[in-house]
């Protein structure tokens, strides 16, 4: 039942965050659903939406656009929720963050994912696994661990 | 274990010094019984006492010594003066045989002081056939097996009725024999006498029962060594190999005991081959008949099918997987029953109804199988506590109470680790060395005792040691020092102590090999809430340091009363619940200590609706669960309670940090989810 | 409730490392340094397993046994004799006075509880 990380793949699912583009290796997704209703929980931080029940287990999620440090923006037909698994400490974990839009699939060699910038966008670094080129986009691929294995974050760092 | 050594080294002084002087007396009057008697007994507390510290020479010497004064005591022949001078001689000898690791020129003298022994005993029996004998009370002669292929032996018990007399319980005997090996048992009740006829006193029952087991025949006849005497014991070899649940194999015995013919052991492979289905041997036909036989005697001793056996073993996997299962039940359940509630059809309302009935006796019996004691891992403290003891060169005794507290299978297994962690800390940490101990005046030797107890639906578990306690201030000054808490903290001595949890946080100036080992305490700390569980620490300086862990009793599945607030839903466990009333607003209005009263008792309270989703639609009348713990009321005000419901917990999981009101969440017949709220926790928290 | 046992030998040596060993096994345990010191102790209480030495000054131990079965509330409590290995006329003499069982020294507390699960749980 435990969903599984798929090690190897070079296709990247790629999805938006207000004016950015990201992209998660696929072989961490392991569902797109439509918004289902969350159950909210008390007293959480407001880019925790709540949990949902996802084939009988409960599941996290996040919103994408808070926990990364955007503004809030009301739901349109194309959000929807991303189901990722990654490892944490050493065990596989789910959860689901709430994006924008999902866009598409594409294939990236290796030496088509360049290291982050070290000063640039004012990303913070350490959750971008690589940056890439997709139709003259900028795109960020995300370092997954990293951004789950931290409370609070933000991915912007504080500009303005 | 030194204090005991020393102190028997003390003792074998005196007992030289008593034998010395019963010795002299007899020089006087070589026929005094008593003092013979004295002589003899010393002899025999000496030998025994030697061999239990390591004294094995001393043991050795002194057995002979003995047999040599049996001669005098039984008054087979008269003591001489030659005696008493060899004996006087041989007290140095003793003396200085006390010794754990002998050398070479111990191992001469012990050999020499034997062999002299045996001369004086010689002189006196010489005419004598020995009598000596070593053997044990058998019932039968011994057949050699391999050690590890396993035989499946016929046992047949029938204690005598005054069996009771001497304090025996049989049923210990039959408990022993499961231990070794898989056991068939039967038991026999045609001794019982009319139900008036019955004498409380006496043992009217008796045991017929197939084991197989790897253990020689010596070790099934070494359970009953204490009744050998008091009961009727036969062992019979019936198969290699494990027979016990072939019901031909066992009624072809018993046939043969029946008819008192003589048993050939079977060979497994042969019966095997009969009773798989296809399997075909060469002379089929003679084999049938034989099987035709004893298929008419399987009837007969139907008594014998495996429904008699007392316990199986269960691969616990398989619990998991039976408790998985019942859960899923419990959760398909609650959607049929949501499902019949819509439609209203009397039939579906009567078989939901059925079905959930079911489904809760399922569980219990899930619940009451995944359960098992806190003994289980207690041998592991125990051996903790005397391996390091021993090793940090500090003495301290484990006492240990409530060990038989129940938990889930699951909780205990996650909770080893972690409490051996604290113990390790206590001993390290905790208990002083004897000489500081000496010098705060305290009982020399330290004492960790572990206490475990239920309390309403969850488990509390307090590990105390009576060392140092922990340095408060110290502590405060080391978190500050490494960033957990700022200068301003303003922090309750608890709440201090509980610094000592966090991640990065060592007490010890120098991290020892002890309890640098292993997890660490924010890992032990961890552990336990991953289980839903909390620790606390309670402490006083020179005094006590307490470790006290809550746990639930069971990971996955509670009774809870489901209630809601707002649009959420929520579950409280049933077992905390005390009392439900309907309150109106103005009565927890205006109220700025957050105090309830409700029939002439005051109580503090949390409006989950004001304090989850503020005052936005917080309606006039609303409810007041009264929930307990430890003594202590608390009001959880919600909407609306819904009615009585079994949650399957569900983790919220790690991601969801600092949620801890909340101990999982519990999928609803809708699909929905229901928080489980945790009470104990918002009672910390709110109260 | 833990079970509760009453250790019986004149050497303290040998009762210290008893009492010891059990309670290390989670027994309470009592210590008496004869059978007439062991006699005070069944003032009605619960006792649970009674082990004595068989040489004793004062009551030796089949003398205790004797007055222990004469006892209408201990008459069905197990009893084991510490004795050693040569002493099976000595095994035998207990086993009439109503000695349930015996413990031969030397031992080691894994034969302490073998031969104590015998009689007791």
């Amino acid at each position: 039942m435990a969903a599984e990380i798929i090690h190897g793949l070079d296709s990247y699912l790629t999805f938006r965050l207000g004016s950015e583009y990201f992209g998660v290796n696929i072989g961490h997704v392991t569902k797109i659903l439509g918004l289902v209703s969350v159950t909210r929980v008390p007293n959480s931080p407001r880019y925790f939406k709540g949990i949902i029940n996802h084939f009988g287990e409960v599941l996290p999620v996040f919103d994408g656009r808070l926990k990364f440090g955007f503004q809030e923006v009301e739901n349109t037909r194309n959000t929807c929720i991303l189901i990722l698994v990654f490892e944490l400490d050493g065990q596989v974990l789910s959860s689901g963050i709430i994006v924008d839009s999902v866009e598409k699939v594409v294939v990236l060699d290796r030496d088509q994912i360049k290291s982050p910038p070290s000063v640039g966008k004012g990303f913070n670094n350490e959750f971008i696994y690589g940056i890439s080129n997709v139709n003259d986009e900028f795109l960020i691929i995300l370092n997954l661990e990293k951004i789950f294995s931290e409370e609070e974050i933000s991915i912007i760092n504080t500009v303005d | 274990m030194n204090s005991f050594v020393g102190k028997f080294k003390g003792e074998v002084r005196e007992y030289c010094e008593r034998l010395e002087s019963g010795l002299l007396l007899l020089e006087q009057d070589p026929e005094n019984e008593q003092v013979i008697g004295e002589i003899f007994r010393i002899m025999h507390t000496m030998k025994g006492s030697g061999g239990m510290f390591g004294f094995d020479l001393l043991s050795d010497v002194t057995h002979d010594l003995e047999s040599l004064f049996e001669i005098f005591k039984s008054k087979r022949h008269k003591i001489d003066s030659e005696v008493i001078s060899f004996t006087l001689n041989s007290l140095d000898g003793l003396l200085n045989l006390m010794i754990q690791k002998p050398k070479k020129e111990h191992l001469l003298q012990a050999k020499k002081m034997k062999a002299d022994t045996l001369l004086q005993i010689a002189r006196f029996t010489a005419s004598e056939i020995s009598t000596e004998t070593e053997d044990r009370p058998t019932t039968s002669s011994p057949s050699p097996v391999p050690a590890t292929a396993q035989t499946t032996w016929y046992i047949s018990f029938i204690p005598d009725e005054k069996i009771f007399n001497n304090g025996t319980n049989p049923l210990y005997l039959i408990d022993e024999l499961n231990a070794l090996g898989e056991c068939n048992v039967q038991v026999l009740l045609d001794r019982l006498p009319k139900l008036g006829e019955i004498n409380p006193s006496l043992c009217y029952v008796s045991w017929n029962l197939f084991i197989a087991t790897s253990e020689q025949m010596e070790t099934l006849q070494d359970v009953f060594i204490f009744v050998a005497d008091q009961a009727q014991i036969e062992i019979v070899k019936v198969s290699s190999g494990n027979s016990v649940r072939n019901e031909r194999v066992l009624a072809d015995f018993l046939n043969a005991q029946q008819n008192q013919e003589k048993w050939e052991p079977a060979e497994l492979e042969i019966f095997k081959a009969l009773t798989e289905p296809g399997a075909s041997l060469p002379e089929v036909s003679e084999e049938d008949n034989i099987s035709t036989k004893s298929a008419g005697e399987i009837a007969k001793n139907a008594v014998f099918a495996p429904a008699t056996v007392d316990s199986i073993r269960v691969d616990s996997v398989k619990i998991d997987q039976y408790m998985n299962l019942v859960s899923e039940l419990i959760t398909a359940q609650s959607r049929l029953e949501q499902i019949s509630s819509t439609l209203k059809v009397p039939e579906l309302d009567a078989i939901s109804e059925t079905f959930g009935k079911l489904g809760r006796q399922l569980r219990d019996n899930a619940f009451d199988m995944s359960l098992i004691p806190l003994q289980s891992i207690g041998t592991r403290f125990k051996r903790l506590v005397h391996d390091l003891s021993k090793s940090l060169g500090k003495e301290v005794v484990l006492v240990t109470e409530g060990m038989e507290t129940e938990l889930d299978k699951n909780i205990i297994e996650k909770l080893t680790e972690p409490m051996l962690h604290i113990i390790r800390n206590s001993l390290d940490h905790g208990i002083e060395s004897s000489k500081i101990r000496q010098e705060k005046k305290k009982e020399l030797v330290g004492t960790i005792s572990i206490k475990a107890y239920t309390v309403g639906s969850s488990v509390r578990i307090d590990i105390e040691d009576d060392g140092a306690g922990l340095d408060i201030e110290k502590i405060r000054q080391k978190a500050i020092e490494k960033g957990i808490i700022t200068g301003q903290a303003r922090l309750t001595s608890e709440e201090t102590a509980l610094l000592i949890l966090e991640p990065g946080f060592s007490t010890s100036e120098v991290v020892t090999d002890v309890s640098g080992r292993g997890i660490g305490m924010d890992v032990a700390r961890k552990r336990i809430q991953e289980m839903r569980g909390s620790i606390e620490i309670y402490t006083e300086k020179d005094r006590y340091t307490r470790f006290s862990i809550q746990l639930p009793l069971s990971l996955s599945i509670i009774d809870g009363l489901l209630v809601s607030v707002m649009d959420s839903s929520f579950v409280i466990a049933s077992a905390v619940i005390k009392k439900i009333y309907t309150i109106s607003r103005s009565s927890l209005k205006n109220d700025f200590r957050q105090v309830v009263e409700i029939e002439g008792i005051q109580f503090p309270y949390l409006n989950m609706h004001e304090e989850f989703f503020g005052q936005n639609s917080l309606p006039e009348e609303q409810y007041v669960v009264v929930v307990g713990f430890d003594n202590q009321l608390f009001g959880l005000v919600v909407d609306e309670v819904i009615r009585e419901y079994q949650a399957v917990i569900k983790p919220l999981g790690k991601l969801l940090k600092g949620h801890d009101i909340f101990s999982g969440a519990s999928i609803l017949g809708t699909g929905q989810l229901a928080l489980v709220v945790d009470t104990n926790k918002i009672i910390k928290k709110y109260s | 409730m833990s079970k509760q046992i009453l250790v019986v030998d004149d050497s303290e040596s040998i009762r210290e490392v008893l009492a010891f060993s059990l309670r290390n096994e989670g027994y309470e345990v009592l210590v008496a340094q004869d059978g007439m010191d062991a006699l005070q102790y069944f003032d009605g209480r619960t006792i649970d397993l009674l082990l004595t030495d068989y040489h004793m000054p004062n009551l030796n131990g089949l003398e205790l046994i004797l007055k222990v079965r004469s006892m209408d509330s201990y008459k069905f409590i197990p009893i084991l004799v510490l004795t050693t290995e040569n002493q099976i006329d000595m095994v035998k003499e207990a086993r009439e006075s109503g000695a349930t069982g015996w413990l031969m020294k030397p031992f080691n507390t894994q034969k302490l509880l073998q031969t104590l699960h015998k009689v007791i749980r």
